[in-house]
């Protein structure tokens, strides 16, 4: 990652992100959610952000959006430090930075007709009366609805519709960057392929930054640019989308890439015994310990230095990794299937 | 379009859409425009006397009969209203102004606050309230206002643990992040998103609770601490009438319709808003 | 589980310290003074004046705070102004007829709401209904009026029960119990309506769970479905509701032991509410206090034990 250049810095620039829950003593015996995590995207690309449940991904989500306070660590937008910007000192930047949750029933408050949520997001900028409303007529129909669903209330809508309103609610302001939390996981396949393409045109239409936070890799592999893979808080590979799925380095991002299901049963089956050649075993409950590798209770090619040493990450070929047997993986392990 | 129809009920409050709750809601209402009023139309005063007609059973003089000293049962039984019914109400709102805010706060702070707020509810619930009122009274004397807001300040502790949960849920939803998202301020954010969602939990409470001061200052009453003779009290009348209970049982009947009425409408009024009314720590004496 | 027990135990005391504070305050907001009710109406002001100063009454504030605390700690709460009487020895004369009247009613509440729960569970609708509108009557009722109502039945009508008075235990137990049924009935009668409503609910809800389908699929007789297997799931909020209605009750004498003239706490504290005796009003709010606290005690106590998921804490 190069440092920023003056004249076009990153959409965002997070350095060092730690984030704990809770206070106390506690607290600090606990592992952090988020632990030193660095990452850049810039305008108009898409950063896909992979892990399984309770990887800190969707912390990492809330500590940009200003949702969850970052116990050490600077956040970047636009070259602006807003590491510590109140969510009302965000009003002005909130323009720039908004979101899209994963659930669409929770996001949009059903006592409020559509025209009323996204007036409301409007009115804090200062639009208010017919111009909120053209505004919020013409934002509808870019994500693809009738201008009519204004005056209608959220029950009226599919899962995949409410997405859609999810979406003009953070379009609705102009932004530039958007954090989108999972927001096709809790759709049905074909609707997913239809958000999936609206998001994907709206970025080139608007020169979007994404941060995609997902657990599967085949929806990441369609938008993102570059995907950073988390394990327990902590970055374990990070590079172009291509590199990272077609060549995992790290064990784990190898386990991700197996455990990805295909739509062929002939092929499922291989994979299964690919998969279950790994032997990656599956999330214990136990933390694991903070000098070594947080992978190494689950890592089948742990040894005595990947819990003694915990890995820095290191570039091989055209991706970080932080494994201190990252040159054998793909080499001599995983066994080939047979 | 069975989804338009869907959005247009869900104006209608659910506790209006079942009979029950129809009668509740209605005879409050009567109950408390007929009372507020009765200065204006009872056919007898309050403390007119006919020592004639004494302890009589219903007649078309005298609708609801009349007492030891011959007053009107009827006036007085609707003049008697109006006072509980204010003094109720007033408790109410001490009560949620109070509990509300801390209930807000500590449903957006969570942790430490939730757990110093939730400290302090637990500790004046554990209040036994008939005997902390009486106490109230004979110090501060019997002024029925001070003594009901004071009460509600017991009820507020009862209202924060259980609307507490309400709140916290209510914040789950994620339509809160978003509003926080857009930048919108703490107390906007409560007043047009978390509020609203807890819209139904309090007003069964609100009907609860009143339901449950309008049994406190009849109880009062029946102690002795009503307004104080001439003026009628339910609690008092319903004294009056154990004490006539000898040789005029007909006087109990009308002198508990009020407060029952009112307890019931309330109550039922509650429970068809779908939840069974259960008080921890409050409770009609 | 040691820390457990310290916290609540902590908590309790809080308690008992927030209503001396505020009943303290109560008494000390008022232009009344104890010299004055002491003496009554014919006291010149200066001899209330003389009468407060013996008291300690015009001392500061904090003083006679910090001054009624320490004695409070040491159950001292000094003598009544109207009968000269020392409140310590008055109210433990009185707890046990309030103690009596409340675990009496507790008990039968439990037991008959517990039973009329069951059957609206087990039984059809109309049964269910019966109880739901029995429950919904008997909580919006004033219990003063109900005890009237039992009073011109049972003691009037019928002259099977006395109407009013007190009998002690040591009078002989078939005459305390007859001095205490109508007023352990009347206030019982609520506290039924509330566990029936909790038992009722607690039933159905067991009866809908998986388990009890295994247990119906493996052929368990019906009455060993209900009355061993959801009766038992179903028995812990009971006992809890059960402890929330003793204070309640407890609470609820105050108004009963005054229209039935039972001589309990209640009493005094209406004796005290009238009469502006400061010491006792402040005596009897420690005490019910106490008595709440205690109970919750050991409600949490008997929780943690019955309930095998609280064990660990």
């Amino acid at each position: 990652m190069t440092t920023t250049v003056q004249s076009n810095p990153p959409a965002i620039e997070v350095r060092d992100l730690v984030v704990r829950y809770g206070g106390g003593r506690r607290a600090m015996k606990t592992p952090p959610a988020v632990d030193g995590v660095c990452f850049d995207i810039a305008p108009g690309e898409t950063l896909g952000l992979v892990g399984e449940s309770g990887s800190g991904k969707s912390t990492i989500g809330k500590a940009l959006l200003g949702l969850q306070p970052p116990t050490e660590g600077t956040i970047w937008l636009h070259g602006k430090d807003v590491t510590t910007a109140s969510l009302k000192e965000r009003r002005t930047l909130a323009s720039e930075l908004r979101v899209v949750f994963q659930d669409p029933y929770s996001s949009l408050n059903p006592a409020r007709r559509i025209g009323q949520t996204l007036a409301e997001s409007l009115r804090l900028i200062g639009i208010k009366g017919d111009a909120a409303r053209a505004r919020a007529i013409t934002t509808l129909e870019s994500v693809g609805l009738p201008s009519d669903s204004i005056d209608r209330f959220p029950s009226q809508f599919s899962g995949g519709q409410r997405q859609r309103i999810a979406i003009a609610r953070a379009l609705v302001r102009d932004p530039n960057v958007l954090v989108l939390d999972e927001p096709v996981s809790a759709l049905d396949l074909s609707t997913q392929a239809q958000v999936l393409n609206l998001l994907a045109d709206l970025r080139d239409e608007h020169k979007l930054a994404y941060l995609f936070i997902a657990h599967d890799l085949g929806v990441v592999r369609f938008l993102a640019h570059r995907v950073v893979v988390l394990y327990r808080g902590q970055v374990m590979e990070s590079g172009p989308v291509e590199d990272v799925t077609s060549r995992p380095r790290h064990p784990y991002s190898v386990a991700l890439t197996a455990a990805a299901p295909v739509p062929r049963p002939a092929e499922q089956i291989d994979r299964r015994a690919h998969r279950e050649a790994l032997s990656v075993g599956s999330a214990s409950t136990a933390p694991p310990d903070p000098k070594g590798c947080p992978f190494a209770s689950r890592c089948p090619l742990a040894d005595g230095q990947c819990h003694a040493e915990r890995p820095m990450l290191r570039l091989i070929g055209g991706q970080r990794v932080a494994c201190h047997h990252a040159e054998q993986v793909g080499v001599t392990w995983p066994p080939p299937p047979n | 379009m069975s989804s338009i129809r869907q959005a247009k009920q869900q104006r209608i409050p659910a506790f209006l859409r079942s009979w029950g709750g129809v009668f509740g809601a209605g005879w409050l209402i009567f109950m408390f425009l007929a009372s507020i009023t009765a200065r204006w139309w009872r056919p007898y005063d309050v403390a007119e006397q006919d020592l004639i007609a004494r302890l009589q059973g219903p007649s078309s003089e005298y609708w609801l009969g009349t007492d030891a000293v011959g007053r009107d049962l009827f006036s007085r039984v609707f003049t008697a209203g109006a006072l509980p019914l204010q003094a109720s109400a007033v408790m109410v709102l001490v009560a949620f102004g109070i509990g509300l805010p801390l209930i807000l706060i500590a449903a957006e702070r969570g942790g430490r606050v939730e757990e110093a707020i939730g400290r302090f509810a637990e500790t004046i619930m554990s209040l036994p309230s008939t005997v902390i009122l009486l106490a109230a009274i004979g110090a501060i004397g019997n002024r029925i206002y001070p003594v009901m807001m004071i009460f509600g300040l017991l009820v507020s502790a009862a209202l924060y643990r259980i609307l507490i949960g309400v709140a916290k849920s209510s914040r789950q939803h994620l339509y809160i992040d978003a509003a926080r998202v857009d930048g919108m301020g703490s107390i906007r954010v409560n007043l047009a998103h978390v509020l609203p969602s807890m819209a139904r939990p309090i007003a069964v409470q609100a009907a609860i609770v009143y339901a449950i001061g309008l049994l406190i200052i009849n109880g009062l009453a029946f102690l002795g601490f009503g307004p104080g003779e001439p003026q009628p009290s339910w609690g008092f009348m319903i004294k009056d009438a154990s004490d006539n209970i000898f040789n005029s049982p007909w006087m109990m009947v009308p002198s508990r319709r009020r407060p029952l009425a009112h307890g019931h409408g309330g109550e039922c009024a509650g429970r068809c808003a779908g939840r069974t009314p259960r008080h921890p720590g409050v409770h009609p004496p | 589980m040691p820390l457990y027990i310290a916290k609540r135990l902590a908590i309790g005391v809080g308690t008992i310290w927030a209503a001396f504070t505020l009943t303290f305050l109560l008494v000390h907001s008022t232009d009344n003074s104890p010299g004055a009710v002491r003496l009554g109406m014919g006291a010149t002001p200066e001899e209330v004046e003389v009468e407060n100063e013996r008291l300690g009454w015009n001392r500061p504030l904090l003083t006679q705070y910090a001054d009624d605390l320490g004695k409070m700690v040491r159950l001292d709460f000094g003598q009544s102004l109207i009968n000269r009487g020392d409140v310590r020895d008055q109210l433990s004369d009185r707890l046990p007829v309030t103690a009596s009247i409340s675990v009496l009613a507790t008990l039968l509440a439990g037991i008959v709401g517990t039973a009329l729960g069951v059957v609206a569970a087990v039984r059809g609708r109309g049964t269910a209904k019966a109880v739901n509108a029995f429950s919904g009557f008997s909580l919006s009722i004033p219990s003063f009026w109900l005890g009237v109502v039992l009073v011109y039945f049972f003691a009037i009508r019928l002259d099977l029960l006395p109407a009013t008075g007190y009998s002690r235990f040591s009078e002989g137990v078939g005459s305390w119990l007859q001095s205490l049924a109508l007023p352990v009935i009347t206030l019982a009668i609520g506290g039924a309506a509330v566990v029936a409503r909790m038992a009722a609910s607690g039933m159905r809800e067991a009866l809908a769970r998986e388990y009890i389908t295994t247990l119906r699929a493996i052929g368990t007789p019906e009455w060993r479905i209900r009355y061993i297997h959801a009766l038992r799931a179903a028995s812990l909020p009971v006992v809890g509701a059960l402890g929330v209605q003793f204070i309640v009750l407890f609470g609820g004498s105050v108004i009963i032991e005054n229209l039935f003239a039972l001589p309990g706490i209640g009493q005094a504290a209406l004796f005290g509410a009238t009469g502006n005796d400061f010491p006792i009003l402040i005596g009897v709010v420690v005490m019910s206090t106490a008595v709440v606290v205690i109970t919750n005690l050991v409600l949490d106590l008997l929780t943690a034990v019955l309930d095998p998921k609280l064990r660990t804490r």
